[in-house]
């Protein structure tokens, strides 16, 4: 009686704790895995909005559109540069680098849960269109006023997971990014 | 005979230690499969922080290669001391300059390497420098559990070479200073020679910018007949780059709804009835206005000394642009259509040039005029107040950039610039210490540099686009004009 007693109790406490570890290791895979998503998402965005020459947010903001040189001769098919930048040219004090009529367009915006960056060389016709990020609810970008800083609001759902149903609300990241074309051109 | 119980041990008691071993294990090992989820995710992050910290060595390699480039303005032998090679003209030139360990998680080395190259001119024949600077940070973590994931496609392709935050693995980037594996960022920065960039809008002032009445500002393009007639202004053909800034509080600046075809800039605030601004609204400008220093000639022509109410006209003669005539004159006062002061050229059909310096003021009145011929390039520097009316400045090479008025800083306090009446006025007005007034029905062509502006006129200020590639000699500093981050 007392072995099946204490028998019990530590399988009680066993089952107690790979639950706890269970849920514990599911908590801390999403919080590392979200903030990697968080993380990336906003070095994508902060990287094109450096380079821009043109930003525009529509109205809403949950599209954010970027017009940049095409700073590259040659690029994959992917749309990725394979080679250095092209040399720029001094036209009317200003640096332009490849075509000034054929620039390269970025776009983010949110496609069901996924942040896409679609992006749009002229020069070649290619678009492409990459998930940046998954589990996104919401995307906003509005510039602070009179500025040439970008506020990035991006909000993440929680990772739904099977049997667990009272979750938590999601995260939301923001940053401020100087568009430094914007600033100096 | 006593008889003693004999404990015998139940084959099934010894169960319960190898079950809870084994309990154990399981438990271990779904830890151990959480962890070896988790742990990429975790490194991916450091990486991410890696990324970053890797750009701001670069930027801040980027600033100190400007830093340098402005020093070599002032002290060329010494300022390149630091880069290989040292001297002042062989480019390109190298740097690794020492950039702080930090303290945190993850990393806590960063590595700079900088380039400079003059490779690239513009249409004066002037170099602007190419600044590369390349930020490298150690990733914290030796293997590759922290690589970031493949990313994919909309069509479910993935790829690595789409990856944001390449790491390096093999190849060290920094001779041994730092450990692989490596993030490394590159930014491409094209700095302008000084005096490149002064005139970039149609108006650029020190305090506030007000505009009244019918009031307005475009811009035209004299090199190009699409966006303008004969090299001149068209209203026609008016652009939208009639951009005004501030370099101060924009609430200071009040724009009265007045039409403004370009961006309005100011450093804080808003100007105020800015509805007529067609273009951007920015609060974050910053313009470079450098002094405008008083000639230091000791060799020109003496005669005339003055221009002061003349009985018969005055010509004042250019030279080549290799031996540019200069004058002194203590001031320049006109007021009758007969007695002009003409600025001619030294040969029939020849392009000439001609400086003028005035100690006092230029007063302009009546039917007095100042009569530029064509081919003529002038520069006025001018101590005192300036005021044109009545006849004006008639500029008949009608080039902006043939004209430029430089209004002396002088050593306390500010001077005015005053330009009313019905002529137009032709030129460039580099005059950060006056304040400019214009009222009237004429236009002013060209662009202004002032203390402040109130500006009334009628007939508008029409920047002329073509300056853009017409340098202000007297600038001391190089600027940033793009900022490109490599990613190939």
């Amino acid at each position: 009686m007392v072995g099946v007693t204490a028998a019990s109790t530590i399988f009680a406490i066993i089952l107690t704790s790979g639950v706890a570890i269970y849920r514990s290791c599911l908590a801390a895979d999403d919080y590392s895995y979200q903030t990697n998503e968080q993380m990336r998402s906003l070095d994508y965005v902060s990287r094109d909005l450096r380079n821009a020459t043109a930003v525009t947010t529509p109205s809403g903001g949950s599209t954010l559109t970027l017009t940049m040189p095409d700073y590259y001769p040659t690029r994959d098919p992917a749309g990725i540069p394979t080679s250095a930048p092209s040399d720029p040219v001094i036209v009317d004090g200003a640096p332009v680098y490849g075509d000034a009529t054929q620039p390269v367009t970025v776009d983010y915006y949110v496609s069901g849960a996924d942040l896409i960056r679609q992006q749009y060389v002229a020069a070649s016709a290619q678009t492409t269109r990459l998930i940046i990020a998954s589990e996104v609810s919401t995307f906003t970008v509005s510039f602070l006023p009179f500025s040439t800083v970008a506020k990035i609001s991006i909000a993440f759902a929680p990772r739904p997971h099977p049997g667990i149903t009272a979750l938590r609300p999601g995260s939301t990241i923001t940053a401020t990014v100087a568009a430094r074309m914007l600033r100096v051109q | 005979m006593a008889s003693r119980a004999v404990f015998t041990p139940s084959p099934a008691t010894g169960s319960i230690l190898p079950m809870t071993m084994m309990s154990l294990a399981v438990l271990a090992m779904v830890a151990a499969a959480a962890l070896y989820r988790v742990q990429p995710h975790v490194a991916s992050t450091y990486h991410s922080a890696s990324w970053n910290d890797a750009l701001n060595s670069a930027e801040a390699g980027a600033d100190l290669a400007l830093n340098t480039l402005n020093g070599a303005l002032t002290a060329p032998t010494t300022a390149w001391a630091a880069w290989t090679p040292g001297d002042a003209t062989t480019f390109p030139k190298t740097w690794v300059p020492a950039i702080a360990p930090h303290i945190g998680d993850g990393n806590n080395k960063v590595y700079c390497k900088l380039t400079v190259d003059n490779a690239i001119v513009d249409v004066n024949g002037q170099p602007w420098m190419r600044v590369r600077a390349l930020g490298v940070a150690e990733l914290p973590i030796a293997s590759r559990n922290g690589i970031e994931s493949a990313l994919s496609d909309t069509t479910g392709h993935k790829s690595f070479r789409a990856i944001l935050r390449r790491e390096r693995f093999t190849g060290d980037l920094t001779a041994g200073a730092l450990h692989l594996p490596q993030a490394f960022r590159t930014i491409e920065a094209m700095a302008a020679p000084p005096g490149t960039r002064s005139y970039r809008r149609a108006l650029t002032v020190q305090n506030a910018i007000v505009l009244t009445g019918s009031a307005y500002a475009d811009s035209f393009d004299s090199s190009d007949s699409a966006k303008s007639t004969a090299s001149e202004y068209d209203a026609a053909k008016s652009q939208a780059n009639g951009s005004i800034g501030s370099n101060s509080d924009g609430n200071a600046s009040d724009l009265h709804g007045c039409l403004v075809k370009g961006d309005s800039s100011s450093t804080g605030g808003a100007m105020q009835n800015a509805g007529g601004v067609t273009g951007k609204s920015y609060n974050n400008f910053s313009a470079d206005l450098p002094e405008i220093a008083v000639p230091t000639w000791t060799s020109f022509n003496f005669t005339p000394s003055a221009v002061t109410n003349p009985t018969a006209p005055v010509t004042l003669v250019g030279g080549p642009i290799n031996s540019p005539q200069l004058y002194r004159l203590a001031d320049i006062t006109l007021s009758d259509a007969a007695f002009p002061l003409i600025l001619d050229t030294h040969s029939a059909g020849q392009e000439s040039y001609l400086k003028i310096w005035v100690t006092g003021r230029i007063t302009v009145s009546g039917t007095g005029h100042i009569e530029q011929k064509p081919g003529v390039h002038v520069q006025i520097f001018v101590e005192d107040n300036v005021a044109f009316s009545g006849g004006g400045y008639i500029n008949q090479t009608h080039a902006a950039a043939s004209l430029e008025i430089f209004g002396v800083t002088p050593s306390s306090g500010s001077r005015n610039a005053a330009y009313s009446g019905s002529s137009d006025f032709i030129g460039i007005l580099h005059a950060p210490a006056f304040d400019l007034v214009t009222s009237g029905s004429g236009k002013f062509i060209g662009a202004a540099i002032a203390r402040s502006a109130n500006l009334s006129s009628s007939g508008g200020l029409h920047f002329d686009e073509e300056l853009r590639n017409h340098p202000f000699k007297g600038a001391t500093l190089y600027q940033y004009a793009s900022w490109l981050e490599d990613l190939h």
